[in-house]
């Protein structure tokens, strides 16, 4: 299910952010990332194991990466969609869903990594 | 297990509440590379015994050393001018800040810095780290900054690690304005290297456990090397009459970020304009050192950035 990511950094100030699999997001607002885009995060930080044989030879295991929501981001809080009758999930700091307060930032779809990133136009950022 | 690569490694800072002890990384760096070692000064034992062989060993001290190269972003930056041997002054309004590093003469940073390097899967957290000494310099057409940085110990900790990145953007070609002698504009530079050197060094006392007890500084050298188009007599006059002169130098990437430092009273100390060769351009090679200005201002390093620290 989609996720909602909110960035609330306390050192970063008024610029974006980025999560690497995520996408860039603005501090102090929300961002909607969806399922394809999760499912690219979870193979950016999948984890290689690699086991060693007698004989020298090795085979190599991919275990994809966690769900976004079960990280703990410094300054990120990220919770999953509610969808029609499902009950809504949260990062580990583990609001209850009626405690949840409502985003207050207008969602913007995340931008993903293939997108070029903003970083790179030659005039900067004016902020 | 499995192999890694360096492109899966990540760098991670975090100023530290109480020096020495580890702090979870706080602010995330884009580096180049980075050499950060914990070096034991272990000691050999090669008593008279019989044998010529060293028959054992005293694990003795250890400290941190290394250095961290990075593409020069002005909210990164900032967290290891933050531990150098200078004071910071915060101004400016939310959103955009201005901290102002001026140098001061202590022993010690204000601050120390836990920097944790994940290689391989596996965290280091090199505790107590001080910035011993800085060096901005162009390379590859874009400012780039190191930091060489003396610390206490490797922590080994296992924090939960989910980076967030800056997105400031380096200072490339069009961000200059290089002023020689301020506040004239020059565009007579292809390269320069400028470097601070506290001379950093661990210090290591006798107590009931091993590692260094603190980092210090020295004394200071503060230095600019640079490669200028060779146009007439006037600054080779001022060479020869050893007379100091302000640089300025900004790389800007906007009205609110960028990366400013001044030499307050630079002296040329090398000037080399060789003959050489048929057709090369005459160009000079020059080594500024600074000394105290009038006022008593040696350099000061100024960032403009939105970042939020406290110095």
């Amino acid at each position: 299910m989609p996720i909602e990511v909110t960035v609330d950094h306390p050192e970063a100030g008024d610029q974006d952010i980025f999560i690497n699999g995520l996408g860039t997001f603005r501090n102090g607002q929300t961002a909607t990332v969806d399922d394809d885009q999760i499912m690219r995060f979870r193979a950016m930080n999948s984890v290689q194991k690699t086991t060693h044989n007698e004989d020298g030879t090795y085979t190599v295991e991919n275990e994809l990466g966690p769900e976004p929501q079960d990280l703990e981001i410094r300054g990120v809080t990220i919770k999953v969609v509610e969808a029609k009758g499902e009950k809504a999930d949260e990062t580990p700091a583990g609001k209850a869903p009626a405690d949840q307060e409502k985003a207050t930032a207008k969602p913007a779809t995340a931008t993903t990594p293939d997108t070029p990133a903003p970083t790179s136009t030659p005039e900067g950022s004016d902020k | 297990m499995a192999y890694g690569m360096g492109a899966g490694g990540l760098v991670g800072v975090a100023f530290e509440t109480v020096s020495g002890t580890y702090t979870a990384p706080t602010k995330f760096v884009p580096i180049l590379s980075e050499s950060l070692e914990l070096k034991e000064q272990n000691i050999y034992r090669t008593p008279i015994r019989q044998s010529a062989a060293r028959i054992g060993v005293v694990p003795g001290d250890f400290s941190v050393e290394g250095s961290i190269t990075m593409e020069a972003l002005e909210d990164c930056c900032l967290y290891f001018t933050e531990c150098s041997r200078a004071t910071g002054v915060k101004t400016g309004t939310t959103p955009n800040f201005i901290y102002t590093y001026n140098p001061n003469s202590n022993a010690v940073p204000n601050k120390t810095l836990s920097i944790t390097v994940v290689r391989n899967g596996v965290i280091f957290g090199y505790t107590g780290c001080v910035v011993g000494k800085q060096t901005f310099t162009v390379n590859n057409n874009i400012l780039e900054y190191t930091a060489d940085i003396f610390g206490l110990t490797d922590a080994s900790p296992s924090p939960s690690l989910t980076p967030v990145w800056p997105t400031s953007v380096p200072y490339g070609p069009g961000s200059w304005q290089i002023q020689i002698p301020n506040p004239t504009n020059v565009f007579d530079l292809d390269t320069f290297s400028f470097e601070i050197d506290d001379a950093g060094a661990e210090q290591f006392r006798l107590k009931n456990a091993r590692g260094a007890q603190f980092a210090s500084f020295g004394e200071r050298t503060c230095q600019m090397t640079c490669s200028r188009d060779f146009l007439d007599a006037t600054d080779y006059t001022n060479f020869k009459n050893t007379l100091g002169q302000k640089i300025t130098v900004i790389a800007s990437n906007g009205t609110n970020n960028s990366i400013q430092f001044d030499l307050f009273n630079a002296i040329k100390d090398v000037y080399q304009v060789p003959l050489s060769g048929v057709g090369d351009l005459i160009r000079a090679a020059i080594t500024y050192q600074t000394t105290l200005d009038g006022t008593g201002n040696e350099y000061d390093i100024i960032y403009k950035t939105q970042e939020i620290i406290t110095p």
